[in-house]
C-alpha cells in the first residue's frame, strides 16, 4: 500500500471513529436521561403534594348538598325573584335591611324579614298554610286563609301587593335635603304570581322561637 | 433537567400572564365605593356568587330601581342614562376569569366556605373605578395563591378538586 493510501485510510478510520464516538455519546446521554426519568417516575408523584383530602373541611366543601336554587315551589321561585329582580339591592339579602336610603325618615330601607308579623300570622302553621294558598298564583280570598284573622290577613296582603305593584313614596327626613329613593312600581315587570311568590318567600324568612314553653 | 424545564415553563407562563394583564377600560366608571358605602351587598348585584359557579355581572335592571330618569338623586351619569333609556345591557368587560382548565365554584367558596369577597377581589369598598385588571395573578403565581390558602384552611389540594 502506498504512503498516501495509508494516510487516507487512517483519515477515514479517524472520521469513522469520531462519528461512532459522537453516535454512542448521544445514545449514551439519551439512555442516561431516560434512566433518570424512569428513576424519577418511580420515586416522585404529584400525590406527594396533595394534602388534606380527608380533612373535615374538605368533606364539607366537596359534599353534594343540594343547591337552593334547584328547589321548586313558590318560596324557591320567590327567593330567585327577590334576588334577580333587584329587591335585595335595597331591602338587603334575606330581607334583613340595613341598606342606607339617604335622607329617608327611617334612615335605611325597610327590612322585610318580618312579613309574617305584618300579615298578622303568628303561628308557623298559619304561615305554611298561607304559603300554600299563595302557590295558586291568584289573589287569595278570605275563605282560603285558615286563620281567625283572615280578613285582616287579606287586607294586609292587599296593602303589600299594592306597594309592590304601584310603588310608594319615601318620606324625607330633612325637607330641604335630597329626595330619598322611593319604592318603585313593579307592575310592568311582575305578575300577580311573581308578587305571590315573593311574598311567600318573605313569609318563609320569619324566625320562630323554638324554645320549649 | 427538571429545574431547567421549570424555569422555561415559568417564563412561558409568566409572559402569557403578562400579556393577559392589559388594563381593560370599562364602558362606565362604576364606583364600588359609593355603593358599598350605602351597605349594599356584593351578592345583590353579583347574584350568582352564593349559589352558582359564576358570580355574574349585574344586568341593567340592577341599576334602574334607584337610577331613574325622573329622579335627580342619586346622580346618574349620562352614559348610564343612555343604557337605561334604551333598556340595553351595559357591555361590561369580564376581568376576573378562571382559565378553561380550572374549575372554580363561587358557591363553594362563598356559601360553603364563608370566604369574604374582599379576600380574593381586594379592597372593593374603596374602589372608585371598576376593575380594569384582575386582583390576583394568572398562571403559576395564581395557582400558588390558591394552594397557599387551601393549605392554610386545611382543604384538599388534590389536583382533581380544581382541574376537572
Amino acid at each position: 500500500m502506498t504512503h498516501s493510501a495509508v494516510r487516507l485510510e487512517r483519515k477515514i478510520d479517524r472520521g469513522a471513529r469520531n462519528l461512532a464516538a459522537v453516535f454512542f455519546a448521544v445514545v449514551g446521554l439519551l439512555l442516561v436521561f431516560y434512566g433518570y426519568l424512569a428513576w424519577r417516575s418511580l420515586h416522585w408523584s404529584p400525590l406527594f403534594f396533595i394534602q388534606n383530602s380527608d380533612s373535615e373541611r374538605s368533606r364539607i366543601a366537596l359534599s353534594d348538598e343540594p343547591v337552593p336554587a334547584l328547589e321548586t315551589g313558590s318560596v324557591a321561585r320567590g327567593r330567585d325573584l327577590y334576588l334577580r329582580v333587584g329587591c335585595s339591592l335595597c331591602h338587603g339579602l334575606e330581607g334583613k335591611g340595613g341598606v342606607v336610603n339617604p335622607n329617608y325618615v327611617n334612615g335605611t330601607f325597610p327590612a322585610l324579614n318580618q312579613m309574617a308579623e305584618r300579615l298578622f300570622l303568628y303561628e308557623r302553621e298559619d304561615v305554611d298554610a298561607t304559603i300554600k294558598v299563595l302557590e295558586s298564583g291568584e289573589v287569595p280570598e278570605v275563605e282560603e286563609i285558615a286563620s281567625p284573622r283572615a280578613p285582616a290577613v287579606i287586607a294586609q296582603y292587599q296593602s303589600v301587593k299594592d306597594v309592590i305593584l304601584n310603588g310608594n313614596p319615601a318620606g324625607k327626613k330633612d325637607p330641604a335635603g335630597v329626595p330619598p329613593i322611593d319604592m318603585p312600581d313593579w307592575k310592568e315587570r311582575l305578575s300577580i304570581r311573581d308578587v305571590n311568590d315573593i311574598i311567600a318567600y318573605l313569609l318563609s324568612l320569619q324566625t320562630w322561637d323554638e324554645s320549649p314553653k | 433537567m427538571g429545574r431547567i424545564t421549570k424555569v422555561i415553563a415559568g417564563w412561558a407562563l409568566g409572559l402569557s400572564a403578562l400579556a393577559s394583564c392589559e388594563d381593560k377600560e370599562q364602558p362606565i366608571a362604576f364606583p364600588h365605593a359609593k355603593h358599598v358605602a350605602l351597605k349594599m351587598e356584593c351578592v345583590s348585584c353579583h347574584t350568582g356568587a352564593r349559589d352558582q359557579t359564576h358570580a355574574g355581572i349585574p344586568w341593567i335592571h340592577s341599576c334602574t330601581p334607584c337610577h331613574r330618569l325622573d329622579r335627580p338623586f342619586p346622580k346618574t351619569p349620562p352614559e348610564l342614562l343612555e343604557y337605561i333609556n334604551a333598556v340595553k345591557e351595559i357591555p361590561w368587560l369580564q376581568v376576573h376569569r378562571a382559565p378553561r382548565h380550572v374549575y372554580f365554584s363561587h358557591r363553594r367558596h362563598v356559601a360553603v366556605a364563608g370566604i369574604d369577597c374582599a379576600e380574593c377581589h381586594g379592597d372593593v369598598q374603596s374602589m372608585d373605578r371598576p376593575f380594569s385588571r384582575p386582583m390576583f395573578p394568572a398562571g403559576q403565581a395564581g395557582m400558588d395563591r390558591c394552594i397557599d390558602c387551601h393549605r392554610k384552611e386545611r382543604v384538599t389540594t388534590d389536583c382533581l378538586a380544581c382541574h376537572r
